[in-house]
């Protein structure tokens, strides 16, 4: 092969990718090619593997693995007593809430559809770059782009990618990964930003006369659209003052267990809702308002 | 002959991506794609490069167009060695799989810089010698496998 040869092989080469890469930009036709192939096909091998995994997991869990049962047992049972005795007082506290909601007519909060799925596979090949994992759910059971995914502890992030039958979840982790949330006790409201793996997440915009402590949790807020208002999403970790900027440094570590996580839950929302954020109440627009005010 | 031959690939593809599940951001396929262009088959080379770009975009978190120029390269840092070396020859392994690690390092990052994703530096740099560690070995044994059809293509 001659230089030149080789230079006119580079300069094709380059263009075509050029070609391919904006067109691609413009139409995602590409993307979607490869998600309706190479994600599915994906899927279609792990998944098996994945069951074939769990079934023998299950076997040595349900039959081998019985040491320390009856231990566990009272244990758990300790626990179902006291936690019985929790929900005993919520349901009058949400009681409560009902007869103040109706008193002060605040509009009623829509639920959104829950849809479980299976973690199948981790970040996979060298062009997983972002923090992701794999699940057994895609367009055709409603995964769609940008549907929130959760955990039973909380948030974990948010469907990127959507095969038929497979899709790809961009974790809470993510630098580019950002959420609306306020803090549950003081009701300080802020963006929540993964700082990258292994990293704490950030959260940004807290006036530096915000009172919020470490341990709060945060929740979130609805604002955004993306999430629906009220899910824990991670606890406060450090709240430092703020250097050289009018907000106060602040990180948290997420309540989901990003890294162990085996089963999530879909947030599909309400279908007469799509599109329409959730609307803060009263009280929550009045105090956002007050706190803008304060920061200024 | 031509069904033994689908079994192999098949096969083949089933266990990279088993493979890359438990190896993160280690490209076990261009192995696949390597072993088709020692076999000369230009057929066989085409559709191996497809399914490999496929897979991978499919696998991955960014937007089509990286494996074209990772496989791309690969393919061009294989046809300059093939130019110079035998491609039995461990110089000619080595010098690929080399190429391929600072090629891994080289266009993860300028492709994550471009759509705005970081990437952080010690996690790519471990990947990357990964891939230049793991290449040469899947390579041999599959070439192995292969009954020596490259053997007889030189």
């Amino acid at each position: 092969m001659t230089p030149k040869r080789i230079f006119l092989f580079l300069t094709v080469a380059l263009f075509i990718f050029l070609g391919l890469y904006t067109w691609n930009r413009k139409t995602d036709h590409l993307d979607s090619a490869a998600n309706a192939t190479g994600l599915e096909a994906t899927g279609l091998v792990l998944k098996p593997y994945h069951w074939i995994v769990s079934e023998i997991k299950g076997i040595w869990e349900n039959y081998l693995d019985l040491v320390d049962i009856r231990a566990e047992n009272d244990a758990l049972r300790v626990e179902l007593h006291e936690k019985q005795e929790l929900v005993s007082r919520l349901a009058e506290d949400r009681e409560e809430l009902l007869r103040l909601r109706k008193l002060f007519q605040f509009s009623e909060r829509l639920e959104w559809n829950k849809v479980g799925a299976q973690v199948i596979g981790r970040r996979m090949g060298p062009l997983a770059v972002l923090e992701s994992v794999m699940i057994d759910k895609g367009v055709a059971n409603g995964a769609l782009p940008g549907t929130p995914v959760v955990t039973y502890r909380g948030v974990a992030g948010k469907v990127l990618r959507a095969g038929a039958r497979s899709s790809t979840v961009m974790l809470l982790t993510n630098p580019g990964f950002k959420v609306a949330v306020v803090s549950q006790r003081r009701r300080v409201p802020a963006v929540l930003s993964g700082g990258g793996p292994g990293a704490p997440l950030e959260v940004k915009y807290i006036p530096a006369h915000a009172e919020l402590l470490p341990g709060e949790m945060l929740v979130t807020s609805g604002v955004d659209g993306g999430f629906p208002k009220g899910v824990p999403v991670a606890i406060v970790t450090s709240v430092n003052p703020p250097a050289g900027n009018p907000f106060l440094a602040v990180t948290a570590a997420p309540l989901a267990e990003i890294d162990r996580m085996e089963e999530v839950l879909l947030l599909q929302r309400p279908p007469h809702s799509v599109g329409r954020p959730e609307k803060p109440s009263p009280l929550e627009e009045v105090e956002t308002a007050a706190n803008m005010l304060g920061a200024e | 002959m031509r069904i033994r031959n689908i079994i192999w690939w098949t096969a083949f593809f089933i266990l990279a991506i088993l493979g890359q599940m438990l190896l993160p951001g280690i490209d076990l396929m261009v192995v696949g794609l390597i072993i088709a262009m020692q076999e000369r088959n230009p057929l066989q080379i085409i559709w191996v490069l497809i399914l490999c770009m496929l897979l991978q975009e499919g696998q991955g978190t960014m937007d089509f167009g990286a494996s074209f120029c990772w496989y791309g390269l690969t393919m061009f840092i294989y046809y300059i060695g093939r130019a110079i070396f035998e491609t039995e020859n461990i110089f000619f392994i080595l010098l690929v799989c080399a190429s391929l690690g600072a090629l891994h390092f080289g266009l993860m990052y300028i492709f994550s810089g471009l759509q705005g994703v970081s990437v952080p530096f010690k996690r790519l740099a471990l990947e990357s010698v990964g891939e230049m560690l793991i290449v040469p070995i899947l390579w041999l044994a599959l070439h192995r496998l292969r009954g020596g059809v490259a053997r007889h293509a030189d």
